[in-house]
């Protein structure tokens, strides 16, 4: 973790990452008991009757894509992995091996201000934005927790460990 | 000559703190708050610079940001030197060294003074002139070596600058009295508010004329205490863009603004009056005079004569006098004008006055200036003669400027939606209309931002007074009369343009250097347009003025390159690498071993070490890098028929095959190995560079065609592994539960399974050796799959020049290597991938228009001859194939191969020296004719 008086960015502890996308994912979640997102571009807890500061999320990328992020067994993930390997048509496997770090503190919209030209301190509660954050293309949403706004992103892991160490930079400047 | 006054009240100087500096090698002291030029003044020091093409000396003009000759080359303890530094607006600091810029053994015993007494060889165009004939090179030198300003340091310390991006509902730019009451008036109608101003503080004009200081600073302090305000000083507009995406320049950063709405408040830039002389040092605008007195408290001389055409130029006189500062003359230009000269007791008031030339004294500063009639003896000239628009960043956001006869001065008459002007840019002079201008256009850019449909505001400006001469410009026969003082071009010089054919402002300006300078044409565009109509017996009605361009001023490169992002990625074992000593290349933004360096041995022998480990036992080589899609779907099949010139639809489960993708014209774009999983679901490959294109092509083809199919880019999120080489078969045997024998796991099959405790895909490649297998696991298990092959006895990993030089050994070529922008499959020896009797795939029917036409070059194999295995280092790739007399190819590929013991390769040849066995002749990098053949490829069959 790295930190400064008003501002940290945390990587969060080994989670599972999956997706799903097709004509028939939504369809299939539903059928697992797993929330869908109403929109494009909008997130929700995973369960029904989780907190909205939940760690289980899953978003909506466009229309027929969702991004699944669950913690411990992940049994969501794993109940979805095994309806598609039995051939669940429609939906089909997005492998999701994505970095992720998780920004906040005060001066978070500031970082954010430095690298990305989306206006970030203003994202509605329960977007997704997918944009590029200095030459990176990431996944953000903003989650009102206890430790006030935070802002989780994700990206592909072979820019993970650029993404972090210049974000790490700022947070600590 | 200039010096320091008593306290002026609202002096931006900090008397207590005084800071000690260096100015050409000798000590001065300012005050803290002072400026290099101000703290120079008030010692007394009136040369700060030489002009750039003629070295005469200059000292303050504009004192606005817009002087090019006080620059300063300034090392401060801290850092390097830094080059062009603006004296007018830099701060000053304790320590700071100075030395003008331009200048050849120093400012004072400059020696490229002598260069003026050539100017009758230097005419307007003598760059373009001097460039013709034998004399070419010589003049470059000459010139090249006399120009320029300032000094790089090959050594200075690289600063990174951060940036940001900004956001608000409506971006003001200037504040003074329009852009306080624009900014004010926008918040209180809900918008969040950015206000900006290059000065250090806000108030504009009002912070050097005195005028309505009270109510101005009334302005500030509710701009201040407004929470939906954010007031930016020291920072300035550089350019504004499509959107209106603003890039502000910050003191310390650049930021990237878009706004809702932008209002331009930035007024006026004070014209200078043209006649001879007016560059000496002493010389200077009535603006600059005030801006010195009232911010540095500082006076312009001991006996100050003015050229006046407008009512600023009295208050200025005023201004001086009630400062103690004596005033000689007020010359006004203007027939029968005298109203204006209430309360200036004694001092001289002439009208109808035609300024000749000003005269030096013996340290090159002003002495007096003759007008037709008379000599006024003076030691400082300030010119009040009229005004030009700031509206460089209005044009740039594609306003419509018109000239205004009544007013003298261009005028916004069309304003894209979003864009305002407000004040003295919108010729609105007055206070009263000025702040009202201010209020109106700050609703109605309110109202826009958020929204409310606005029709596009014409100003109406004030009537009656007039601000500006018309035509203050008064030629000399003996020249020295500057439009210019940047690029020092004169009336003569612009005349002469316009008597050449330039005769255009746009041609005017590009033949004569007008406007080209550090200034951008700041003090010179009008006048310029001016004396171009006047030639043309035309108006400036009829004209327009030069396109302003960004930037708006000079921005500093650091900011341009702020923090220096490079964004690049790493294979899930890139740590591996590290600690294997791996030297490191960028490949599509990826960072790849080169080859693992091996203690005590060059990097020919480690690669050359690298491949026989290949060849004799095996090895390992990371491929993540490539691209890797998956495609699910009923029209799986078929869309890869479409998009790739083989067929896949008839691909059985378990079996991969190559593939190869052209573009419309038939040229080869990409290539990679599909492999089909199961029936509605195929995993491929793409190379390295091309993965994003490739995978948007697919998207954007089926956005066309819809077929049933879906799409997913795992590139990133699979590590891959070639394991290759005659053990390879062996060693990964130990590590999965995948039957590799030859019959249950064939030459192209893929298979899915466990390797290393991982889920993977393994598939047999051949790209490198006969046996190889290429394993795909997920990114966080690339580690652990890695550990385990590295682990096995004899292993040793290779990176991507072996790996080079073991494809070209098999004769396997590289897209965009081997192949370029011209290249169709034939050509490439890729015909055999080719299926053309099938319905439809992309580039089929040019690659018909290329069959009927016929090859034009074919990629052949070569080897040096016996005789020339000493000349082999000296080929690189893209050397040329001689052919009786002409250029009959080109190198792609060479390399030294280990295993065969000789140097191989691949080139593009003319179809004619195509066939095995043609002598072909390479010319080397060092010129020398190398003796090749052609032989069949691959080079080595087996291994």
């Amino acid at each position: 973790m790295s930190s400064s008086a008003d501002a940290w960015l945390r990587v969060p502890e080994a989670r599972r990452r999956f997706g799903v996308k097709g004509s028939r994912a939504a369809a299939l979640l539903e059928q697992l008991g797993l929330i869908v997102p109403a929109t494009p571009n909008s997130w929700s807890p995973l369960r029904a009757g989780d907190r909205d500061d939940s760690r289980n999320v899953i978003g909506r990328l466009g229309t027929t894509e969702f991004f699944i992020e669950e913690g411990g067994d992940a049994p969501g993930i794993t109940g979805l992995e095994k309806r598609i390997r039995e051939g669940a048509s429609g939906a089909y496997p997005v492998l999701r091996e994505d970095a992720g770090v998780v920004l906040g503190g005060p001066r978070a919209r500031d970082v954010l201000a430095q690298v990305c030209n989306v206006n970030l301190a203003v994202l509605p509660p329960r977007a997704v934005v997918m944009t590029l954050m200095i030459g990176v293309s990431v996944l953000v949403m903003a989650q009102e927790t206890d430790e006030g706004r935070v802002y989780r992103i994700w990206c592909d892991p072979s820019f993970g460990s650029y993404l972090q160490s210049e974000l790490e930079q700022m947070v600590n400047q | 000559m200039m010096y320091r006054l008593p306290q002026v009240a609202g002096e931006w100087i900090d008397r207590s703190r005084t800071l000690s500096f260096e100015f050409e090698g000798r000590p001065f002291q300012g005050f803290a708050g002072d400026t290099i030029s101000s703290a120079l003044a008030a010692a007394g020091e009136m040369t700060l610079g030489r002009s750039f093409k003629y070295h005469r000396p200059r000292g303050i003009f504009s004192f606005a940001n817009h002087d090019a000759n006080n620059l300063f080359q300034v090392a401060r303890p801290s850092s390097g030197w830094v080059p062009n530094v603006r004296g007018d607006v830099t701060e000053l600091a304790a320590g700071m060294r100075a030395t003008a810029v331009n200048t050849i053994g120093g400012l004072a015993r400059d020696r490229g003074r002598f260069i003026e007494w050539l100017a009758p060889f230097l005419p307007v165009g003598f760059y373009y002139k001097a460039f013709h004939g034998r004399n070419f090179p010589r003049w470059e030198q000459r010139i090249r070596a006399f120009s320029g300003l300032g000094r790089i340091a090959a050594d200075a310390r690289r600063e990174r600058t951060p940036k940001r991006y900004a956001f608000c509902d409506v971006l003001v730019i200037g504040a003074g009295v329009s852009g306080l009451a624009t900014a004010l008036s926008a918040a209180d109608a809900g918008a969040r508010v950015l206000l900006v101003d290059e000065n250090a503080r806000a108030g504009g004009c009002a912070s050097w004329t005195g005028a309505a200081s009270g109510e101005v600073d009334a302005l500030i302090r509710r701009v201040a205490d407004h929470p939906d305000i954010e007031l930016l000083p020291g920072t300035y507009a550089a350019g504004i863009y499509a959107d209106r995406w603003v890039a502000l320049v910050e003191p310390s950063r650049m930021a990237k603004v878009r706004a809702g709405a932008v209002v331009f408040a930035m007024g006026v830039i004070e014209q200078p009056a043209v006649f001879r002389n007016n560059d000496l040092p002493g010389v200077l605008l009535g603006s600059a005079a005030q801006r010195l007195l009232r911010r540095y408290a500082i006076a312009p001389g001991k006996r100050v004569a003015i050229l006046a055409a407008n009512r600023e130029g009295y208050e200025l006189a005023r201004d001086l006098r009630a400062h103690q500062v004596h005033v000689a003359a007020v010359l006004d230009l203007r027939e029968g004008a005298g109203g204006d000269a209430d309360g200036l007791g004694d001092v001289r008031c002439v009208t109808g006055v035609v300024p000749e030339a000003a005269i030096a004294g013996s340290k090159g500063v002003v002495r007096a200036l003759r007008v037709r009639g008379a000599t006024i003896e003076c030691d400082a000239v300030l010119m009040s003669v009229g005004f030009a628009p700031a509206a460089g960043l209005l044009s740039q956001a594609g306003a419509l400027m018109q000239y205004d006869k009544a007013l003298q001065q261009h005028l916004p008459v069309k304003l894209p939606p979003g864009i305002f002007a407000a004040g003295r840019v919108n010729g609105t002079y007055d206070y009263a209309a000025r702040c009202q201008d201010g209020r109106d256009v700050g609703a109605e850019a309110a109202a826009y931002a958020r929204g409310g449909l606005v029709g596009t505001r014409v100003p109406r400006p004030e009537t009656a007074r007039q601000v500006s001469h018309p035509y203050p410009v008064f030629p000399h026969p003996s020249a020295r009369d500057f439009v210019d003082l940047d690029e020092d071009v004169q009336v003569k010089d612009l005349l002469g343009s316009a008597q050449e054919g330039f005769d255009s402002t746009e041609l005017m300006k590009r033949f004569s250097t007008l406007g080209m300078g550090p200034s951008q044409g700041k003090h010179s565009n009008l006048h310029g347009a001016r004396i171009l109509m006047r030639s043309r017996e035309s108006t400036l009605a009829d004209t327009a003025l030069t396109t302003q361009r960004p930037f708006y001023h000079p921005v500093p490169l650091k900011h341009l390159a702020g923090m220096g992002f490079h964004a690049h990625r790493h294979s899930g074992v890139h740590d591996r690498h590290v600690s294997l000593d791996a030297r490191f290349m960028t490949v599509g933004g990826w960072q790849r071993p080169e080859y693992y360096q091996a203690s005590g041995q060059s990097r020919e022998d480690c690669i050359a070490a690298e491949v026989r480990a290949v060849r004799e036992h095996v090895g390992l080589i990371d491929v993540s890098t490539l691209g890797k899609i998956e495609i699910f779907g009923p029209d799986a099949g078929a869309f890869l028929d479409r998009i790739y010139t083989g067929s896949f639809s008839d691909l059985r489960v378990g079996m991969t095959r190559y593939g190869l993708l052209l573009d419309e014209s038939g040229i080869v774009r990409d290539d990679g190995v599909i492999a089909r999983l199961a029936d509605q679901h195929f995993y491929f490959t793409t190379t390295t560079s091309g993965a994003a294109n490739v995978y948007r092509e697919l998207l954007l083809w089926n956005a066309r065609w819809r077929m049933d199919c879906a799409f997913v880019n795992a590139t990133g999120h699979r590590a891959a592994f070639n394991l290759a080489g005659p053990k390879s078969r062996e060693l990964l045997q130990a590590l999965t539960d995948i039957d590799l024998s030859e019959t249950a796991f064939p030459f192209l099959g893929v298979r899915e399974g466990g390797v290393a405790g991982v889920e993977a895909r393994v598939l047999r490649a051949g790209f490198v050796s006969s046996l190889g297998f290429e394993i795909h696991v997920p990114y966080r298990s690339a580690g652990q799959v890695w550990d385990a092959l590295m682990k096995a006895s004899g292993v040793r990993a290779f990176g991507v020049e072996a790996q080079r030089v073991l494809r070209l050994e098999k004769g396997h070529a590289i897209v965009a290597q081997d192949t370029d922008n011209l290249t169709n499959p034939f050509e490439a020896g890729m015909g055999w991938a080719v299926r053309m009797q099938k319905p439809f795939f992309i580039g089929q029917r040019s690659l018909r228009i290329h069959v009927r036409r016929g090859a034009r070059q074919k990629l052949i194999g070569f080897e040096l001859a016996p005789d020339q295995v000493a000349s082999g280092a000296a080929i690189r790739e893209s050397n040329l194939l001689i052919h009786l007399g002409g250029i009959a190819g080109r190198v792609t590929s060479v390399a030294q191969s280990p295993t065969l013991g000789r140097t191989i390769g691949l080139a593009m040849a003319a179809p004619n020296l195509a066939a095995p066995g043609t002598p072909i002749v390479i010319r080397a990098s060092d010129g020398r004719l190398v003796s090749a053949r052609v032989v069949r490829t691959p080079f080595l069959e087996a291994g």
